[in-house]
């Protein structure tokens, strides 16, 4: 798995684009919206290696501060005026860090865990252009065994990486463990069409298209036919949810995307351990 | 002759309808399984007394089912390891309850910071935080700030039939009669008197409420307020009288509900007396359509006659 991460890296996110018709975007914004952050909430991001994921939160809470709906304030006369108090918006952010920690204790945070060194480094440097340097971590680590506290984290995502791990379920127990009680795990993953004649459809275009895109656009047809095959391998929406339920996760549910080609999972640590 | 169609009829529409509502909300579909076990809308309006019986009895019978099923499927759930199921929601009955037990718990938490917030899910995110959940919590409640209202509106339909409960009891203790009017009245200002301490966001939480996506729950909450109230009233009809009496209650509900919340005065006495009214015009419309169907009885019998009577002179009778 690592060596396939290794050679793709590079090439990652263009292979992205091509391969689902940009749809991926459309699928990680999607999944944000459902996670619905609020201000000050601590996000892990598992497997996120260049940093979608990470982008798209801290945006959606920025994009919450900027415009806040406000119910009482609409209709009364604000009391309240500090300048710019909580939020500064980005053009303000200069190279320089700028602290905004001080106005409020518990800002957003993610930090994003890979175990390829590789899909954290070119992460990193899409920060760097994109201007974000602080709210964000990069950490190198195995889903399976990760280097952090228990009880840690608000949030925990993981997109796209979970059918890459051997062991899926010491990822969900970690998972559990890193996770505050009242903690949100949530992952997008690929998952089984179930419409028979999109299903079809949709294997011929995985087992025929795909390795020839990576062939073409990356010179690396192994990589992508592995891929695709771990893609059928992975357990449908049904079986995965009752592995989450396992891993002591309650109330799971699942939203596919796209009749199932994507599909959300979701389930709460709550606050008294049943299993 | 009817009645073993109707009811099967009955049944599967019944069936029907709580596993849609319960699919879209589990809070309600809990509510509904309960409500339909104590009294049911007549199943058809032209046997009596046994009629109703029988169909109280398979209503009886039918509910039992469901709760062995139930049963049943939680069985499955501690015997297997294998935890790959076919339906989703076989395993929703165990884990529902707990996870019934926390969002009670977060809602509750969350009704005070409505005055801050409104109905909405800042308001949920800080009475989770408050509890010292996270805010990821809210995610538990899709429909946001609805869920509150929801929570806010069942929590006071239990308080109203715990409170019309005793009411009953007492009433028979000192064996008095139920005088239906009064007791109506009653029951509509204790159950708006609980909407009082929201008053301030009420109108907010009356126009979700409105929504679509929210109208069936609402309604399904609305007309359980009045089911309730008739039933304690004493309401033993089994015809059409029964969708008339809760029809107009609510009418009367709702219409009180509008006017309080821009109402003025002192302790709200404008309130109650425009209740008062509402219930005298329910009263009087009554005694209207009782009237109009004997004027409609004497009306068309003399009319008849007079039929009878032309036959008779123009010599087509051939008797």
């Amino acid at each position: 798995v690592y060596e396939v991460f290794k050679n793709v890296a590079g090439k990652y996110d263009l292979m992205n684009d091509a391969m689902s018709f940009g749809i991926h975007r459309l699928w990680k914004d999607h999944f944000i919206h459902r996670m619905a952050p609020v201000e000050g909430t601590k996000l892990l991001d598992v497997a996120g290696g260049t940093g979608d994921i990470a982008f798209r939160f801290l945006q959606y809470i920025q994009s919450q501060n900027d415009d806040p709906i406000m119910v009482e304030e609409s209709f009364s006369i604000p009391t309240n005026i500090e300048a710019g108090a909580y939020s500064i918006p980005s053009d303000y952010a200069e190279e320089e860090k700028i602290d905004l920690s001080g106005y409020k204790e518990d800002t957003s945070h993610v930090t994003v865990c890979d175990i390829n060194q590789e899909m954290l480094n070119v992460g990193k440097s899409r920060a760097e252009e994109a201007g974000i340097f602080t709210g964000i971590d990069w950490v190198q680590g195995n889903a399976e065994c990760l280097p952090f506290e228990d009880n840690s984290f608000d949030a925990y995502t993981i997109a796209y990486g979970i059918r890459n791990c051997t062991h899926v379920d010491k990822v969900l127990t970690e998972a559990f463990r890193v996770l505050k009680p009242g903690g949100r795990f949530m992952c997008l993953e690929f998952s089984q069409v179930n419409n028979l004649g999109l299903r079809r459809l949709y294997d011929s275009y995985s087992f025929e298209v795909i390795p020839v895109m990576g062939q073409v656009l990356a010179r690396d047809w192994k990589s992508y036919q592995y891929l695709v095959e771990s893609i059928r391998q992975f357990p449908n929406q049904k079986k995965f949810a009752a592995m989450i339920r396992q891993a002591g996760f309650g109330m799971v549910t699942y939203e596919n995307l796209t009749f199932g080609v994507s599909a959300i999972h979701s389930g709460y640590k709550l606050l008294k351990v049943v299993k | 002759m009817a009645a073993p169609c109707i009811n099967r009829f009955a049944l599967i529409f019944r069936s029907i309808s709580r596993t849609a509502l319960s699919r879209c909300n589990r809070n309600g579909g809990r509510f509904m399984s309960t409500s339909t076990g104590d009294r049911n809308p007549p199943q058809d309006t032209s046997s009596g007394p046994g009629g109703s019986a029988s169909s109280q009895t398979s209503n009886g019978g039918y509910n039992t089912q469901r709760t062995g099923q139930g049963a049943q499927y939680s069985d499955e759930l501690d015997n297997s390891e294998d935890l790959v199921s076919e339906v989703e929601e076989e395993e929703m009955p165990e884990e529902t309850e707990e996870e019934y037990q926390t969002k009670q718990a977060v809602l509750k938490a969350s009704l005070p910071f409505v005055h801050q917030y409104g109905w909405t899910k800042k308001a949920i995110v800080a009475g989770a935080e408050s509890l010292g959940m996270p805010s990821m919590v809210h995610g538990m409640f899709p429909r946001g700030g609805a869920e509150l209202v929801f929570y806010f509106y069942e929590e006071s339909n239990k308080e109203l039939e715990s409170f019309l409960k005793q009411k009953v009891t007492e009433l028979k203790e000192k064996d008095e009669k139920i005088k239906t009017g009064p007791f109506i009245h009653d029951a509509i200002e204790t159950r708006l008197r609980m909407i009082i301490p929201y008053i301030d966001k009420w109108p907010q939480a009356m126009a979700i409420q409105t929504l679509p996506q929210n109208a069936v729950q609402s309604w399904t909450n609305l007309s359980r307020v009045v089911d309730d109230i008739w039933f304690y009233a004493g309401d033993k009809s089994n015809d059409f009288n029964w969708y008339t009496k809760r029809g107009s209650l609510a009418a009367v509900y709702k219409s009180t509900e509008i006017y309080l919340i821009q109402d003025r005065s002192e302790d709200y006495t404008d309130t109650w007396n425009f209740l008062e009214n509402r219930l005298e015009d329910v009263v009087s419309a009554g005694h209207l359509a009782r009237n109009l169907q004997e004027t409609n009885t004497v009306l068309s019998e003399g009319a008849k006659g007079f039929c009878v009577m032309t036959r008779n002179l123009l010599g087509m009778n051939n008797r």
